[in-house]
């Protein structure tokens, strides 16, 4: 049975179904409460549950553009021997691009969505004329401080430039909420429109949460194991069910499962 | 209208709800996903090691001249990455352990995890250019389905990865590991391109047909790899060819091996499927 609990004794609320060994409903150490009471290792028979952390969205997602600027093409002649000169063609840099400025003061949870998956770290997001001397490349990976959300880009030009690209990014920063003392487990705050209060007004009905998608509502995924694979000296990335390949990876790795959620948007 | 949470009985199944208005903020249903507190995190420092690649050499005699006038000839010795993958999975030498991390609860269905990393050591180059790095060292990562590409080149790649274990322990514990993993891609011939040929058997210096020798590439016995480091170069000598009296020193001193040291955080997490 699904039903709500409110132990005012243990300081939580949950949604619950019922753990087997029944008991009175409002006693927290009845066995039909273990659920609530010890909630990790009954995290199936919960639906919500005070004791946990949750995805809450610190500001409304930010699409952004970023610019990925010019790396010219370059000659480089490294050997000289008898019988034997080399010339490398093309050149490589590092960039560290501010994504979005959050200003919290600690580092937060994010995550980033590019092209349809959630950004891997170390994801070449272009790759053109591979297996080439034209071969040029952008590998991205992401970072946080207390200020700043940052995509950190390693690219590479071959014997022509490595073109500007535009790509678009979404970037998702999440919220710690603290409980506050002044308030009850359950509370409405009535000034307003009106908000629905849950664990001291630390879950409130005005804010978004990650949470499992809705028929035919816009979603994202969250994966359920590794997102990488290597094979024959190249790498694959499954996002979502989303399949990015580096040229040359040899294997057929599926990806792993995913839930779509949303509560975001 | 407002926000609300309550119950309701009129659907199928009956749910509970929290609502802002007609938007859903959760409910039973469409729970929300869900990280364990800071009790359950697993949080480790270590030094992650990728190991070195088996290699093996090529040699090249180079010669400058007119026929049948003066002429220079130089040779040089090459190290040559061998092809494969190394994985906790894979046989020796190719192995690497994984490392467990800790255990959470069973029923964790994802993690979350943050990573720092920093290399504590210079790394060679890999045929005259520097080898890739992907990641800025020092920095907070949330690595999606915690995987992080470190390093690599045209040639090859480094990976690591934090996973649950496909099983639990059966006592209501999962255990999570760190696996690290390489590749270097296959290739049958380590290239010529950069110029001279592959020389036909036999590879080492017989004491006849030494014009075969000249602008010519000889391998160790396994032509497969890529050539990446030149080794050494001999001065002047018409017997710098593999097998002659003055062929370069075949001594390979290079080392891939990488370390970083690694600081994790693991948070264990659910999401209703």
């Amino acid at each position: 049975m699904t039903r709500a609990v409110a132990l005012n004794d243990v300081d939580v609320v949950a949604i619950i179904d019922s753990a087997p060994g029944g008991g009175d409903l409002t006693d927290s150490t009845a066995l039909c409460n273990r659920p609530a009471i010890d909630p990790a290792n009954w995290l199936a028979n919960n639906y919500f549950n005070s004791a946990f952390d949750y995805y809450e969205l610190l500001v409304p997602v930010q699409t952004v553009s970023i610019t990925h600027t010019v790396l010219a093409t370059a000659s480089t002649l490294v050997l000289s021997i008898v019988g034997l000169s080399i010339t490398i063609k093309g050149q490589q840099d590092d960039r560290d691009i501010v994504l979005y400025a959050h200003n919290l003061g600690y580092v937060p949870t994010y995550m980033i969505a590019y092209n349809g998956g959630r950004l891997s770290a170390g994801q070449h997001v272009v790759i053109r004329g591979a297996g080439t001397t034209s071969q040029r490349s952008r590998c991205v990976s992401h970072d946080a401080d207390a200020t700043n959300i940052y995509l950190h880009e390693h690219c590479t030009s071959g014997d022509v430039d490595l073109e500007a690209d535009t790509l678009s990014y979404e970037v998702m920063i999440f919220n710690r909420p603290v409980r506050d003392p002044d308030l009850p487990l359950l509370s409405y705050d009535n000034s307003g429109t009106g908000v629905a209060l849950i664990d001291h007004g630390r879950i409130r009905s005005d804010r978004h949460y990650l949470r499992k998608a809705l028929a035919a509502e816009t979603s994202f995924d969250i994966n359920l194991g590794p997102t990488m694979d290597i094979n024959d000296g190249f790498v694959r990335v499954v996002t979502g069910g989303v399949v990015f390949d580096e040229p040359g990876y040899g294997g057929s790795w599926a990806g792993p499962a995913y839930v779509p959620v949303s509560g975001i948007f | 209208m407002g926000g609300s949470f309550g119950y309701r009985n009129d659907t199928t199944p009956p749910r509970f709800e929290h609502l802002d208005g007609g938007r859903v903020v959760w409910r039973s249903d469409a729970a929300p996903a869900l990280l364990l507190p800071d009790t359950a995190w697993l949080n480790w420092s270590g030094t992650i090691t990728c190991p070195d690649f088996i290699k093996g050499n090529a040699m090249y005699q180079g010669w400058n001249g007119v026929t049948g006038g003066s002429a220079l000839y130089q040779g040089s010795i090459w190290s040559v990455m061998r092809p494969g993958t190394w994985g906790p999975d894979e046989p020796s030498p190719y192995n690497i352990p994984r490392i467990l991390l800790g255990t959470i609860p069973a029923a964790c269905n994802f993690i979350e995890v943050v990573a720092n990393l920093t290399r504590v050591q210079s790394i060679f180059v890999f045929f005259f250019v520097a080898a890739s790095q992907y990641q800025k060292y020092g920095a907070y990562i949330d690595p999606d389905g915690g995987c992080i590409e470190l390093e690599g080149t045209h040639a090859w790649r480094r990976i690591f990865k934090v996973v649950m274990a496909p099983t639990d322990n059966g006592d209501g514990t999962r255990n999570v590991y760190l696996e690290t993993y390489q590749s270097v891609k296959y290739q049958a011939k380590f290239t010529t391109d950069i110029g001279g040929n592959m020389k036909t058997d036999p590879q080492s210096y017989d004491g006849s047909a030494t014009s075969a020798w000249y602008n010519k590439w000889t391998h160790d016995g396994d032509p497969s790899g890529w050539l990446w480091w030149l080794m050494a170069t001999t001065g002047n000598d018409i017997n710098s060819m593999r097998g002659g009296s003055g062929q370069p020193s075949a001594a390979d001193t290079s080392d891939w091996t990488t370390q970083w040291t690694t600081t994790l955080s693991v948070r264990p997490g659910y999401a209703q499927t």
